[in-house]
C-alpha cells in the first residue's frame, strides 16, 4: 500500500480506529471473541454419556469386558423351543415313537393344533441314547410338550456369551410370545425336560434309526427316563439360533436382574427389501443425559431409526420382554461418540455440545465464568501497565 | 437445465446425511467398507443391515437340489437357470437363514441379455465379499430368480436356479424352496401340476422369521409348469396364502 493511500485512510478516519477509541476496542474484543467461541460451542458436539430407554423388536449387541457373561435368568422355563444351526442333539428315551406324516389331522384355526391319531404312531427301538445330527443346512429341531394343555416342557440351560461375539435378540409377538437368541460362538447346552417330549425334526435324521416314513419333516414322541431327563444340544461351529417360547407366568422374569452387561457395541436397525433403513422400535424411545439431569430427555418416535456408536464405559443395564408391545425393553448407559436418530432423510445428532457442558455443569460453568472474567481483566491490566510505561 | 445442480446438491446433502447416520451403526461399520453392499460393476453385492419385509410370507430361496460340497470358497460362483420365455429377470442371492451378517446380491447386469427358451448363467468372483465372510459357507446361500416382477408378491413366477462352482447338475432331480413367515403360522405346502397334487409337506407350526424348506423330489415328473401353494393361518387366525409358479426343466445339459 502506498504512503499516499495510508494518509488518505487515516484522514478519512473510517478504516483505522482513532487512538482514543483503542481501549474501548480492547475491552470489547475479548467479549466478541468469547461470543464467537460460545456460538462455535453450540455446534461443537462432544462424546456424551447417554442413557437410552427403548422398546425394540430386535436388538444386536457385542458384549464387552474380559469375562463370559450371561443375560438370561438361570433356568428359564419354556413351553417350546426351536433350534436352528444345531450340531447334534442327544437324549435318552425310555420309549421312542414316530408319527406317520400322512395321518396328520391338520388344525383349521389358531386354537386347534394339528395332531396325530393314536394309530399314526409307530414305536422305534433305539439301542442307546437317541442322537440327531444336523448335517443339512436346512436342519431345524422343534421341542414341545406332547400334551398341549401342559404349559411347560423344560428349563433352559445357562447360556454364556463371549466378549466380542455378537448376540442378536428378536421378539416374535403373537398368542404365545417368543424370543430368539442368535449367537455366533458355539454352545453346549443341557436342557432339563419334563417326562414327555414331542420333537419335530426338519431335515434331521436320528443316527442308527431308519425312519419308516418318507419325508424331511418327521414328528417323534419320546418318554424320557426318570433321572435322565436331559436334552443335550451342541451348536454348529458358527453358533446357533434358539427360538424360545417362555411359559406365560415367566414372561417378566426372563432376563437377569440387575443385568449390568458391559457392551462393546449395540445396534437397533433393520432394512426394508427396497433398501430403506427401518426402525424396529415398537414404542417411543427416550434418550437422556445422566450427567446433566437438568437437560430435558429427547423423545425418539418409534418410526425413527436410532444409532449409538463409539461406545465406552457402556452397559446394558436391563432387559425385559414386553409381551403386550411384542418388544424387548432395554436400557443402555454409556459414553457415545455418535448418538443419532433419523426420521425419513433427516438425521439428528443427540450428543451434547460444548455449550451444554459449560451451561449445565457447575464445574465447567465456574471455569467458563472465571475465564470470562480473567480475559478482559488481563487485557485491562495489560493496557494500564502499557499506559503507565508510556 | 437449472434444476440439475440443485438436485445434485440435494443428493449430495442426502448422501452426507446417510454417511453420518451410518457411522452410528457399529455392527455394520465393523466390517471393512469394501464388504458393504455396493455397485460392483455387473452386480450390487455386499453386507446389509438385517433385511425385513412387510410380506406375510416370503420366498427366500428356490434352488435345484444339487449342491457341490465346498469346504472353502471357490474363486468364482456360477448361477444357472432356465428361462422359459422372454421375461424380465431379477436375481437375488442372500442368506435365507439368519446369521449375524446379511449377505445380499442383486441388480445383476448380465454381459448379454438373458436368452429366452435357454439356460442362462451368471458368474461372479468370491474375492470381493464372500471369501471374507468366515462364518458363511456356500451351502448357506440361497437364490431367488424372479420373473416379471422384482419384488415378492402373493403370487409370483420364478426360475429355480442352480448354484455351483465346478459343474452344474446334469438333471434337475429335485428342488428346495425356502420360505419364512413374519408371524407364527401353521403352514401346509403343496405342489401341483395342473390340478394334480404331486407333493405335500404336512402342516407345520412355523415360528416368525424362522426359515423352513420344502424339498420336492421331482424324479420321474414330466417337464412343464408347476405350482407351489402354501396355505394356512397365523396365530390370530388371519389366513395365509402364497403361490409360486415355476418351470420344471428335466435336463440341464
Amino acid at each position: 500500500m502506498s504512503a499516499a493511500k495510508q494518509k488518505r485512510r487515516s484522514q478519512g478516519g473510517k478504516k483505522a480506529a482513532p487512538r482514543h477509541r483503542r481501549p474501548l476496542l480492547w475491552l470489547v474484543l475479548p467479549t466478541l471473541v468469547l461470543l464467537l467461541l460460545v456460538v462455535i460451542s453450540t455446534f461443537w458436539h462432544v462424546p456424551t454419556r447417554v442413557q437410552l430407554d427403548l422398546a425394540t423388536a430386535r436388538l444386536a449387541f457385542t458384549p464387552g469386558g474380559d469375562e463370559r457373561r450371561e443375560i438370561l435368568n438361570r433356568s428359564v422355563p419354556f413351553s417350546s423351543l426351536v433350534i436352528e444351526d444345531c450340531g447334534t442333539a442327544v437324549f435318552a428315551a425310555e420309549k421312542l415313537e414316530i408319527a406317520d406324516p400322512r395321518q396328520l389331522v391338520p388344525g383349521t384355526e389358531a386354537k386347534e393344533t394339528a395332531h396325530f391319531p393314536a394309530v399314526a404312531w409307530r414305536e422305534l427301538k433305539p439301542t442307546g441314547p437317541v442322537k440327531f445330527s444336523c448335517h443339512d443346512p436346512a436342519a431345524k429341531l422343534t421341542l414341545r410338550n406332547p400334551d398341549p394343555a401342559s404349559a411347560r416342557l423344560g428349563l433352559l440351560d445357562r447360556m454364556y456369551f463371549k466378549p466380542g461375539s455378537q448376540v442378536i435378540l428378536a421378539v416374535s409377538p403373537g398368542r404365545d410370545p417368543a424370543f430368539s437368541i442368535e449367537v455366533e460362538t458355539s454352545q453346549d447346552l443341557n436342557l432339563a425336560l419334563s417326562p414327555g417330549l414331542e420333537l419335530v425334526a426338519d431335515f434331521v435324521k436320528p443316527e442308527g434309526i431308519d425312519p419308516p416314513f418318507p419325508g424331511d419333516l418327521q414328528t417323534y414322541r419320546a418318554r424320557l427316563p426318570e433321572g435322565r431327563r436331559t436334552f443335550e444340544i451342541t451348536s454348529g461351529e458358527h453358533g446357533m439360533v434358539l427360538i424360545v417360547t417362555p411359559t406365560r407366568d415367566q414372561l417378566a422374569q426372563l432376563f437377569a436382574e440387575p443385568l449390568d452387561l458391559p457392551l462393546a457395541s449395540v445396534e437397533v436397525l433393520e432394512e426394508e427389501l427396497e433398501g430403506k433403513l427401518d426402525s424396529p422400535l415398537r414404542d417411543k424411545a427416550t434418550l437422556s443425559y445422566p450427567d446433566y439431569p437438568a437437560i430435558a430427555a429427547v423423545n425418539i418416535e418409534k418410526d425413527e431409526a436410532v444409532g449409538l456408536s463409539g461406545l465406552s464405559r457402556a452397559r446394558l443395564r436391563s432387559l425385559a420382554l414386553d409381551a403386550d408391545k411384542g418388544a424387548l425393553r432395554a436400557r443402555f448407559d454409556g459414553i457415545a461418540e455418535h448418538a443419532t436418530s433419523r426420521a425419513g432423510s433427516f438425521a439428528s445428532d443427540h450428543r451434547l455440545t460444548l455449550f451444554h457442558t459449560f451451561r449445565y455443569s457447575w464445574r465447567w460453568g465456574l471455569i467458563a465464568v472465571a475465564a470470562m472474567w480473567l480475559v478482559p481483566t488481563a487485557w485491562g491490566v495489560f493496557e494500564v501497565l502499557k499506559k503507565l510505561q508510556e | 437445465m437449472r434444476v440439475e445442480p440443485i438436485r445434485r446438491g440435494w443428493r449430495c446433502r442426502q448422501a452426507i446425511t446417510l454417511v453420518l447416520f451410518l457411522a452410528a451403526f457399529p455392527l455394520l461399520a465393523q466390517y471393512d467398507p469394501a464388504l458393504q453392499y455396493q455397485n460392483r460393476g455387473n452386480r450390487f453385492e455386499g453386507l446389509k443391515p438385517k433385511p425385513v419385509s412387510g410380506y406375510d410370507i416370503e420366498l427366500l430361496s428356490a434352488l435345484v437340489d444339487d449342491r457341490e460340497p465346498s469346504p472353502t470358497w471357490p474363486s468364482t460362483l456360477h448361477l444357472k437357470f432356465y428361462l422359459p420365455a422372454a421375461e424380465p429377470v431379477f436375481v437375488n442371492v442372500r442368506l435365507p437363514r439368519p446369521k449375524t451378517i446379511y449377505y445380499w446380491l442383486d441388480r445383476v447386469m448380465p454381459p448379454a441379455p438373458w436368452r429366452p427358451g435357454a439356460f442362462n448363467e451368471f458368474t461372479w468372483p468370491t474375492e470381493p465379499v464372500l471369501r471374507n465372510l468366515t462364518s458363511v459357507t456356500l451351502e448357506d446361500l440361497g437364490v431367488v430368480v424372479r420373473l416379471r416382477q422384482q419384488d415378492p408378491a402373493k403370487k409370483e413366477t420364478i426360475a429355480p436356479a442352480s448354484l455351483f462352482h465346478m459343474q452344474p447338475p446334469a438333471v434337475a432331480n429335485g428342488y428346495r424352496f425356502t420360505f419364512k413367515t413374519n408371524g407364527a403360522a401353521h403352514v401346509t405346502g403343496k405342489i401341483y401340476r395342473g390340478d394334480k397334487e404331486v407333493y405335500q409337506r404336512p402342516q407345520n407350526w412355523e415360528k416368525a422369521g424362522s426359515p423352513f424348506t420344502l424339498s420336492w423330489n421331482a424324479q420321474g415328473q414330466p417337464e412343464g409348469e408347476y405350482r407351489l401353494e402354501l396355505s394356512g393361518y397365523f396365530d390370530d387366525n388371519t389366513p395365509l396364502a402364497k403361490e409360486v409358479l415355476f418351470y420344471h426343466r428335466v435336463s440341464w445339459k
